[in-house]
């Protein structure tokens, strides 16, 4: 499932979300508002040299920083986030949409 | 706030959106969302607000002649994941916030409208200096030369890029009390200068050609107001010190041979040396 942050006509910048994530409760019935928030808000960032904090994550979605670790651990869980950590310390995160896993 | 798109709701049932110009459209099972809305903070918006938010944004529009389509507060929280008694909640925070309102009609339909804030880049400006008119004194600024004026006076046709020691604030108010014309002898004779070098305080220098131009002792402004030259005057001197040395030839022969020089109210002390030329004809 690609996601892709594009600019129209207009100059605007927009991310494309699938439905299937607007409607996460019927879809991804472990998710709640503030692991989709986080979601989109990082879906929304750009893919290159983009560096995570949760103290931003928090200030941009009108949550709390230990929410934030919380919900990345939702994703983390949920499939939606993975990191791997390299040798000289960084940690590269990766964000993607798994397949629906049915519900309600 | 630019409406989006409406929907009608009959008692509590949230029903029929209809689609306005320049909405959020769901294409290809995919909405394309401004990046602004979901930095949701800077509207106060919790996430659980943007989730109905785009929930409702979401939803397919209405066909001329369609079945409308029909969402209530229970599909909602179902949908999202939320407390069926605080999708309501939510509603209301939304339509305090101004992005839905409503419109009932005569038919008893409530008309919901969605409003999005304008999300379309502004265009920057460029950037000017603020100048501020109140500081400027037009008394204390000198009346510079500028090149209409040169061609005006003739005296020479070649714009003067001015220096930078012309722009310091002691030298600008001395200048400023000068007239034009001498102004432009005063820079000019403090170029030259420059340009031969060994000045150390161009400053300082300037405003000595200047007190020397305002007290009239400056040789190029002595020469425009008696309009004598210094040379001339010098040259005219002497030979009336030849005339004056050989009217008085045989005196002032018999005075030098026990005298080193003699005065003359004249032309003040006439030496020795000054007579031994005289007679030589080096004078």
């Amino acid at each position: 499932m690609a996601i892709s942050n594009v600019w129209n006509s207009e100059g605007l910048e927009t991310t494309d979300i699938p439905e299937q994530l607007v409607n996460f409760g019927q879809h991804y019935p472990d998710l709640k508002p503030r692991d989709v928030a986080v979601l989109m808000y990082l879906l929304s960032r750009p893919t290159v040299k983009f560096v995570k904090s949760n103290e931003e994550i928090a200030k941009a979605t009108n949550m709390g920083v230990s929410t934030v670790a919380r919900s990345l651990r939702v994703l983390q869980k949920n499939g939606f986030a993975s990191y791997a950590r390299f040798a000289n310390g960084q940690t590269e995160w990766t964000i993607k949409i798994p397949e629906p896993k049915g519900g309600k | 706030m630019l409406p989006t798109f409406m929907f009608r709701q009959k008692s509590r049932r949230l029903k029929a959106p209809k689609l306005l110009p320049n909405q959020l459209e769901l294409t290809g099972g995919y909405l394309a969302v401004p990046n602004q809305l979901l930095n949701c903070a800077q509207y106060g918006l919790k996430p659980a607000h943007l989730a109905i938010l785009l929930y409702l944004l979401a939803k397919p529009p209405v066909t001329e002649g369609g079945d409308p389509w029909k969402v209530n507060y229970t599909h909602m929280a179902d949908q999202l994941g939320i407390g069926a008694t605080y999708a309501p909640k939510y509603v209301t925070f939304l339509r305090e916030k101004g992005f839905l309102s409503f419109n009932r009609n005569e038919k008893g339909e409530t008309e919901w409208v969605i409003s999005l804030p304008d999300f379309s880049p502004k265009k920057s400006e460029p950037q000017r200096e603020n100048i501020h008119l109140d500081n400027v004194h037009v008394e204390n600024v000198a009346p510079l030369i500028t090149n209409k004026d040169l061609n005006k006076n003739k005296e020479t046709t070649t714009a003067v890029v001015l220096p930078d020691y012309v722009n310091q604030q002691p030298v600008k108010q001395a200048l400023s009390k000068l007239e034009a014309k001498t102004q432009a002898v005063v820079l000019q004779i403090m170029i030259a200068a420059m340009t031969k070098g060994g000045i150390k305080s161009p400053v300082a220098y300037m405003l000595g050609l200047i007190k020397k131009a305002n007290d009239g002792v400056l040789e190029a402004i002595a020469v425009e107001k008696t309009g004598v030259n210094p040379v001339d005057k010098e040259r005219q001197r002497r030979k009336d010190l030849i005339a004056f040395m050989q009217k008085h030839r045989e005196k002032l022969a018999i005075d030098f041979q026990t005298k080193d020089f003699v005065r003359s109210e004249t032309f003040g002390n006439i030496t020795r040396v000054m007579f031994r030329d005289f007679e030589a004809g080096k004078l």
